[in-house]
Order: C-alpha cells, then sequence, then structure tokens
C-alpha cells in the first residue's frame, strides 16, 4: 500500500495541488459580503465574453473563409465572433479599471495583477492579428501601416504582417493558446487569494493574519 | 471628398454611381442576398439610417493623438457603465 507522503511526482502534485485549492475553495457557493457591488461582476462578463468568443472562433476554424465570408449563417458566426470581441475587450478594461482602483494587488495577489495585465496585452496583440485576417480592405490597410511601424523596430522579419499564413497562425493558435492559459492561471490565483477586499475593509479575523499584520 | 456609394469616385466619374456600386454588391454577395428577406431588409434600412456607414470615418484630433469618434463614443459607454456599477444598488440575494 502507497504511504501518504508516496505516489512519485503524480501524488506530490495532487496534495499540492489539493491543499492550495480544496475543492470548497476552487468553486465556492457563497462570496464575502463586499463583493455585493456590480463592479466585482466585470471579471466574470469577460471569462463569459471569452468562451464565446473562442467557441465561435472554433466554428470558424472549421468551417473556413469560403463559408464565413459568402454564407449567411457563416457571416451571422463570423460576427458573433466580432462583436464577443467587441464585450470581451469592453468589460476587460472596465475590470481593469475597478481594480486598478482597489489596488488590487495588495494582500499577496501581485501575480493575479501581472497575470491579468499580461492577458490584455495578449488580447490585443490576439484582437489585432484577427483584423489582419479579415481578408478584405480594411486587412491589407492595416497590414501596410502595422509592417511600417514594426519593420521600425526591427521584428518585421519574424513577425511578417503581410505574410497571411503566419498571421492567421498566430491569431488561431499561438496567441488563442497563449492567452487562454493566462486567463486559467490568473482564475486560479484569484480563487486561491482570494477577491481583494475593499481598501477601507475591517479584516476578518477568520481568513487569518495579513500579510501587514505578520510584517 | 467623395463618399462611397453617394457620389461618383475612381477615375472614371460617374462610372461607380451608387446604383452600379449596389449591383457590385449584389453580384458578390448573391447567395446571402437572396435569402434576405423584406422584413430584413427594412430591418436593416431603418438601422442604418441613423449612422451613414458609407462615408469616411470622423477623426478627433488633440496634439500628435488622433481618435475615431466611434472609439471615443465606445470610451464613454465604458466611463458611464464603470461609475454606474459603482453607484447602482446590487440586488440582495436571498438568505444573505
Amino acid at each position: 500500500m502507497m504511504s501518504e507522503a508516496g505516489g512519485g511526482w503524480t501524488g506530490a502534485v495532487r496534495r499540492r495541488a489539493e491543499r492550495a485549492l480544496p475543492p470548497a475553495k476552487l468553486l465556492p457557493d457563497t462570496q464575502p459580503a463586499y463583493m455585493a457591488s456590480w463592479i466585482y461582476v466585470f471579471g466574470v462578463l469577460t471569462v463569459a465574453a471569452l468562451i464565446v468568443v473562442l467557441v465561435t472562433g472554433g466554428v470558424l476554424a472549421l468551417k473556413g473563409p469560403a463559408w464565413w465570408h459568402v454564407s449567411g449563417t457563416g457571416k451571422y458566426v463570423n460576427s458573433l465572433h466580432l462583436w464577443s470581441v467587441e464585450l470581451f475587450m469592453f468589460f476587460m478594461v472596465v475590470h481593469l479599471w475597478g481594480k486598478f482602483f482597489m489596488a488590487a494587488w495588495r494582500g499577496r495577489r501581485a501575480l493575479t495583477w501581472i497575470t491579468g495585465a499580461v492577458c490584455f496585452f495578449t488580447s490585443i496583440g490576439t484582437a489585432f492579428t484577427g483584423y489582419l485576417v479579415q481578408q478584405n480592405f480594411d486587412s491589407q490597410w492595416i497590414a501596410g501601416q502595422a509592417k511600417d511601424g514594426l519593420n521600425s523596430v526591427g521584428i518585421g522579419a519574424f513577425f511578417n504582417v503581410l505574410d497571411f499564413g503566419q498571421m492567421l497562425m498566430w491569431h488561431i493558435v499561438l496567441l488563442p493558446f497563449v492567452l487562454s492559459l493566462l486567463a486559467v492561471w490568473h482564475i486560479l490565483l484569484v480563487r486561491l487569494r482570494g477577491i481583494v477586499p475593499p481598501i477601507d475593509a475591517v479584516p476578518d479575523p477568520a481568513d487569518g493574519p495579513t500579510r501587514e499584520a505578520a510584517q | 471628398m467623395g463618399r462611397l456609394g453617394h457620389e461618383p469616385f475612381g477615375p472614371w466619374p460617374g462610372r461607380f454611381s451608387r446604383p452600379s456600386y449596389k449591383a457590385l454588391y449584389l453580384l458578390s454577395d448573391f447567395e446571402g442576398s437572396r435569402r434576405m428577406t423584406g422584413h430584413l431588409q427594412s430591418v436593416e434600412r431603418v438601422l442604418s439610417a441613423p449612422i451613414d456607414l458609407n462615408g469616411t470615418g470622423h477623426y478627433v484630433h488633440w496634439g500628435v493623438v488622433q481618435l475615431s469618434v466611434a472609439n471615443l463614443v465606445v470610451i464613454g459607454v465604458m466611463v458611464v457603465v464603470f461609475v454606474a456599477a459603482l453607484l447602482l444598488p446590487f440586488p440582495r440575494g436571498r438568505g444573505r
């Protein structure tokens, strides 16, 4: 029989994951009282919009450009993809403002803030490569303008915005993969550290000693 | 400046006037247009009336900063939603 400390590296990873994020902490059914504000809704709205972006993007990838350009259903899914991205960026910016003004990096939440910020910049890159693969005059114009900017900083040879195939791969493989990983990491960190309380909130003794008190 | 679909443009004045441009659009999207019902076309006309997207974009300039009016409107809506999220009361859940 395996000892409690045994089980190899898989057992060690499992025990560590269970200690850090027990099921009740990973999927809580109650939230702190200070979360009774609309400003706390925008994080989950961003995640919901991202799910629609990924699903509609997946359908577009399956069916291809001959479908989203000429078919009525294809145009509808293409529009869903565009407008869910618009909402995703909208909600993410309001979420960012809310977290900035409540200094959400307090209480050992710096990594949560950093992963969120990197998610934001990755999303901008993903959106820009999306504009490049529209296959219309707009995308040609954007590529022509971006080419000059990127060449001026010396990365045009590695990131060629005039190369449709390369931009399509960045848009539908590399950047969504990185963004999804970052988003999952960000959400797990939120669960691990908890939702940041308001600046003037009185700490609950049940939450344990704060970092400031520990120091 | 000529506005696409409203005035002739291009090196041959009059060649791409509105009717011919519309015909080009229908030819390029014949299948999709064929399926569009009269009801949808009337809805499209109503929705497209307030904002004419056929013309050139409108921009505001502030030194080196150039911003489209469309983006400025979105930023304004974001600010309004942000303030509303702070001020509007949040509904209380049952038994909490």
